[in-house]
């Protein structure tokens, strides 16, 4: 009997370290893809803070957060397991017990990606259509505007407890596209900007975004389709302005105010003035283009872009850097394109672009309600980043812009600041919060850091 | 004098008033045509400063049977300054990840020059490919040797693999259509098969890096607090 027991504690005692003995050794992968990144617009000038710089001698590789995958055993082409990857930081865990034994798996990433669980972000390639938006369906016999574009590789160093970083192995602008897109979307969206409640589409182009496919890139919500989607076109008429991560984050920030505007008015229709160019002298063109960031336009213009200069800007720098920049992406303004995000308050007569005011200090002349892109610009800029606004503020620059733009009074090309105005000065509680800073930064005073974006004369002010 | 130059100006005003009333006219036309969600439109049409391409390959559907390993470069200084320009060549070739430094080259106002790249260069022969190799160049442009960075271009993405002893250069359109999208043996071909029956856009395969080693910093913006 003692024996017995003897020996089935042994055996317990055996079934025990085995099955310990397992779990010590099976290790799960970690497995991080990265997207290898082309961007022009890094790293450039002096005292830069511009995130995503000059930081690798091959590719920089960026995460690909919330990517769409799908892991294929190579002998059957059995999918072992398919999902997204983390928003954080791109990687998903594989458990060993689902690693084929030849060590061996086939990765499929997609250009696709949810993040947060609700905002899917895509390149996709010809014309609109309605679509079955999940990635791992079987989209064979849909229009080429539905199928997932995806790129395969191959890998088998699966031992090992270290974090397995993979580059996609891909090289199609599609690819620089999704990444500049992707990030943009997480970004603002952590914060929970925009309270969304709904699930809603990002989908990017490389592709002329003007009727009559003339080159021009542009955003806005697709119609007549059953679900949410806004859709971003980066022209191809160059080879440049796919690798132009300032100008993906502008139209990515219309989408941000789109996506924003529709979750709290419900509405699609995007209010804009209409870019009316008005003169004030040759510094004050648009060196051809339709509008620039120095050219001379209504309020209500010069707030839509420049608030979306600024949400390009907010992601790919510091709030506390005094180094801050933004890179401009039309070269025929006859200034360098690295603008930096902090003007200077006494007017510089060399580079007027470097001061603070410019629609002030030098178009000529500036007629009411009119203003510059640029000073918007540093104008949220400045709201944005000083040390005493309240906590928060991402979602509460929303509310400043776009409630401004559905709030009472219709927007319309010439009353632009009066709304922002009106909102800081009786709008909800976050953005009163605003208020002084608000005017302060709005006025011509430059002990204040004015921007002289308030376009009456009169100087800002709430009754 | 005063008057004239208030005149002057006035009419000049009217003039440009009138001009950007049509250009509104036909910009809204253009717009308004895409409906009640019209988005926003015209950023960014014109050419970049600073051009760096392959000279065998000006197209997006060139494809190109090589006499030796020179892949030339073409490089282009579009402003109106003398640049310094460094350039350097990275290479995807299997799982080996490469980059080759050509050196500086100086480069005069509205001028374009050829850059001499060879394939050999790399440290991998690609005798050995067996998916497309993906190359890009770059360009660095300072107004002095050692000022700011002005100025970045890549080149257009190029693809080699070597076929019955010539090596086969392409861009992105012969990669996808005639190339298998890399898999120019049909080494892959089941994998191929497999996406194209689900319907899956195959833009690349490969093997993916070998020992990448990264940190969770991948250079791009912190958290705010």
């Amino acid at each position: 009997m003692k024996n017995l027991i003897h020996k089935l504690v042994t055996v317990w005692i055996a079934l025990i370290c085995c099955a310990t003995a397992t779990t010590v050794f099976a290790v799960d992968q970690q497995i991080c893809p990265r997207y290898p990144v082309e961007t022009v617009d890094s790293g450039l000038g002096e005292n830069f803070e511009d995130y995503y710089a000059l930081n690798d001698q091959l590719w920089p590789y960026w995460k690909s957060r919330g990517a769409a995958y799908q892991v294929l055993d190579p002998d059957s082409l059995d999918i072992i397991q398919q999902g997204y990857g983390s928003s954080e930081n791109g990687c998903f865990i594989l458990s060993e017990e689902k690693i084929p034994a030849s060590n061996e798996i086939m990765l499929v990433l997609y250009l696709e990606s949810l993040l947060l669980d609700h905002i899917q972000v895509r390149a996709r390639e010809g014309n609109v259509s309605e679509c079955n938006n999940d990635p791992f369906a079987n989209h064979s016999g849909e229009p080429e505007y539905c199928k997932p574009i995806a790129c395969m590789g191959i890998m088998n160093n699966l031992t090992g407890v270290e974090k397995k970083y993979v580059d996609y192995t891909c090289n199609v602008p599609e690819l620089t596209l999704q990444a500049l897109a992707n990030f943009p979307s997480y970004w603002w969206h952590h914060f929970d900007p925009a309270s969304l409640n709904y699930d809603y589409i990002v989908t990017i182009q490389h592709q002329n975004g003007c009727p009559g496919n003339t080159p021009c890139s542009n955003a806005g919500f697709v119609k007549d389709v059953s679900y949410n989607e806004i859709r971003i076109r980066i022209d191809d008429l160059t080879e440049d302005k796919y690798r132009q991560k300032f100008l993906v984050g502008h139209e990515v920030g219309h989408s941000v105010e789109e996506a924003y505007q529709k979750s709290k008015f419900g509405t699609e229709v995007y209010l804009y003035g209409g870019y009316g160019l008005l003169g004030g002298g040759p510094d004050c063109s648009s060196g051809d283009e339709s509008h620039a960031l120095t050219s001379l336009e209504y309020t209500s213009d010069g707030i839509m872009e420049g608030f979306a200069h600024f949400l390009s800007s907010d992601v790919y720098n510091d709030h506390n850097s005094k180094h801050g920049r933004f890179t401009y992406y039309k070269d025929d303004l006859g200034f360098p394109r690295d603008i930096s995000l902090e003007g200077e308050t006494t007017f510089n007569e060399t580079e007027p672009y470097k001061s603070n005011r410019f629609a002030e200090h030098v178009c000529n002349p500036v007629i009411q309600n009119a203003g510059t892109e640029l000073d918007w610009l540093r104008f949220f800029w400045d709201l944005h980043t000083d040390s005493s606004n309240p906590a928060g503020e991402h979602l509460s620059m929303l509310k400043l812009r776009v409630d401004a733009a559905f709030s009472g009074t219709l927007w319309h090309a010439q009353n632009g600041y009066a709304l922002l105005e009106e909102n800081v000065c009786s709008g909800e509680a976050d953005v009163q919060a605003y208020q002084a800073n608000f005017l302060n930064f709005a006025g011509s005073n430059d002990a204040l850091g004015g921007n002289g974006v308030e376009p009456t004369g009169i100087g800002p002010g709430c009754n | 004098m005063v008057k004239q130059t208030l005149m002057k100006n006035t009419q000049k005003f009217i003039t440009m008033h009138t001009i950007a009333v049509i250009a509104v006219a036909v910009i809204m036309t253009a717009c308004s045509s895409t409906g009640k969600s019209f988005s926003i439109c015209q950023e960014g049409t014109e050419d970049p400063p600073l051009e760096l391409h392959w000279k065998e390959l000006p197209e997006t559907d060139s494809l190109t049977v090589l006499a030796t390993s020179q892949l030339p470069l073409i490089l282009r200084n579009k402003t109106t300054q003398t640049l310094f320009v460094t350039i350097s060549v990275a290479g995807a070739l299997d799982a080996i990840r490469d980059g080759v430094s050509l050196g500086a080259v100086i480069i005069p106002p509205l001028t374009e020059i050829n850059v001499a790249f060879d394939l050999s260069q790399f440290n991998f022969n690609i005798v050995n490919l067996k998916f497309s190799g993906r190359i890009v160049a770059r360009a660095t442009a300072r107004k002095t040797p050692e000022g700011p960075v002005e100025h970045l271009a890549y080149t257009p993405h190029a693809f080699v693999h070597m076929e019955e002893d010539k090596i086969h250069a392409y861009r992105v359109k012969p990669m996808l259509e005639k190339f298998g999208a890399g898999d120019f043996g049909n080494r892959v071909e089941g994998f191929r098969q497999w996406a194209k029956k689900r319907g899956i856009k195959l833009v690349g395969i490969g093997h993916f890096a070998r020992n990448l080693q990264f940190s969770d910093n991948d250079g791009g913006p912190m958290e705010e607090n």
